[in-house]
């Protein structure tokens, strides 16, 4: 698989269960089982070939379900990875981006709309994609996708007042 | 536009997002349009749509470190890191080339062992056999430390291939052995046969003269003079023939070496069956050696050789080890 999708599948589960910790062994798992399902793309052709989206949404489903339990769901402090500015962490945050907006944004949404969201506007998976991913229609998913933004543009709103 | 196009407020609100991102017919987003001029509402649901869509997407632009990346491109379960160990091209190069380099190796030493190389005439040393040629006699000397002048090999017929290469079975040996009806072979030390005279009498067949002392005026016992473990006049011959009808023709020269008073001098009887070939361990009066040699020939040519042995025949006898092979 292509290291760009390790990339995504690394901030999919750090901006998904916002622990660092869990979030890496969620995403080194989920690397783990496309590696061993995908195990024809050699490591030369990494570059070159990889993973279908179907099987990378799946996997991080399935890795999801397992972590989620581990990270309290409501919890409204930032890691210390993310606070700390002087101190670069696993990721680095642009200087205008305030993570808070998105976590309070987490509180209140399902999982399958975070899912969706991520996949969708973060990762950029098509609709289709996640319709096949999440075995749904195109139109729950604009649904799902339509609701999670409102409410995330709600909390912007509310954070910038 | 029609009664049927007019939007009420809950659907234009559902359909803010597709008209945020672009997703309605222009009729749809004509009506949208429409309903947001006079819906406060709405405006507002269409920015915050539109503020979410940013800041989602502003998350993009979050970077992960280097060392985080490595981290998750090296990621491996069992399953993984037993099916990418299981793949050739994943090995180490080093491992890999090692590997074949092993294996050429072997291969090549198999095939050094498994040709076989004097078979093949090229790699064959020596003379050549060459059926065409046909060498009536040869007299050379067969060992060069014996201090016997009559030790010789005598070699009849039509080839002169190497000897060692063709001899088998009892002639590889040292003419001591004997061999019983059950085919075992029992080895045996050299038992010199007395005989009725000094070994000094024992006279070659060949015209041979044996350095005799020369005796002025005190005559000194011959038998003082001579080391009997040096001296010795042993010898037997050594006869090897390729017959193709071997079982017919078999029968015939034993019939013909009994008629010329051959005795078996071993324990099995003469033209004993050993594997494809017939063995003859016999002595026979000197006097009917040639007569012997002549009638063998009539079958094929003869090869024979006179090799010394510790065993001393009595006088006016010789022995023979006759192997007859089958084979053109």
């Amino acid at each position: 698989m292509k290291r760009e999708q390790a990339r995504a599948i690394g901030l999919f589960f750090l901006l998904g269960l916002m622990e660092e910790r869990v979030a890496i062994a969620a995403a080194s798992r989920a690397i783990a089982k496309l590696k061993a399902e995908f195990s024809e793309i050699s490591r030369r052709d990494r570059e070159q070939e990889s993973v279908s989206i179907a099987a990378v949404m799946r996997v991080c489903r399935e890795s999801w379900k397992v972590h989620r339990k581990m990270v309290p769901r409501n919890r409204s402090v930032l890691p210390p990875s993310v606070r700390s500015d002087s101190t670069p962490g696993v990721w680095t945050l642009p200087k205008t981006l305030d993570l808070s907006v998105w976590m309070r944004y987490q509180k209140d949404a399902s999982d399958d709309d975070v899912m969706a969201v991520l996949f969708s506007i973060v990762l950029g998976f098509t609709d289709h994609d996640l319709a096949d991913g999440f075995n749904t229609s195109v139109g729950t998913i604009r649904y799902r996708l339509g609701k999670g933004v409102r409410q995330l543009g709600l909390v912007a709103r509310g954070a910038q007042a | 536009m029609s009664e049927k196009r007019k939007l009420t407020p809950f659907l234009a609100h559902e359909m803010l997002f597709d008209f945020a991102t672009d997703h309605l017919d222009p009729d749809r987003k004509i009506a949208i349009e429409n309903f947001i001029k006079d819906d406060r509402e709405s405006q507002n649901l269409l920015a915050a749509i539109r503020r979410g869509i940013a800041y989602a997407e502003s998350l993009r632009s979050i970077e992960l470190s280097d060392e985080l990346l490595v981290e998750l491109d090296q990621a491996e379960n069992f399953v993984s890191l037993s099916k990418r160990l299981a793949r050739w091209s994943e090995w180490p190069d080093t491992l890999r080339w090692s590997i074949i380099a092993l294996g050429v190796s072997l291969c090549t030493a198999a095939l050094v062992v498994a040709i076989p190389w004097k078979s093949v005439p090229l790699f064959k040393s020596g003379p050549t056999f060459d059926s065409s040629t046909v060498q009536i006699a040869r007299v050379e000397s067969r060992n060069a430390n014996s201090e016997d002048p009559s030790v010789s090999s005598v070699f009849f017929g039509a080839n002169n291939e190497d000897q060692k290469e063709n001899e088998s079975g009892p002639l590889e040996g040292s003419g001591d052995e004997e061999f019983t009806d059950d085919g075992s072979s029992i080895p045996k030390r050299a038992t010199p046969v007395v005989a009725a005279e000094p070994v000094v009498a024992a006279t070659p067949v060949a015209a041979v003269k044996v350095p005799v002392p020369v005796i002025k005026s005190t005559p000194v016992p011959v038998v003082a003079k001579v080391e009997p473990a040096k001296a010795s006049r042993g010898f037997v011959y050594r006869a090897f023939m390729t017959l193709s009808s071997i079982d017919d023709i078999a029968p015939k020269i034993t019939q013909q070496m009994k008629e010329l008073g051959a005795e078996k001098a071993g324990e099995v009887e003469l033209g004993w069956r050993r594997g494809s070939g017939r063995y003859y361990h016999f002595w026979i009066p000197d006097a009917n050696e040639q007569k012997l040699l002549e009638s063998l020939r009539v079958y094929g040519p003869v090869r024979i050789s006179k090799d010394p042995h510790p065993r001393v025949m009595p006088e006016g006898q010789v022995r023979f080890i006759l192997w007859i092979e089958s084979g053109t």
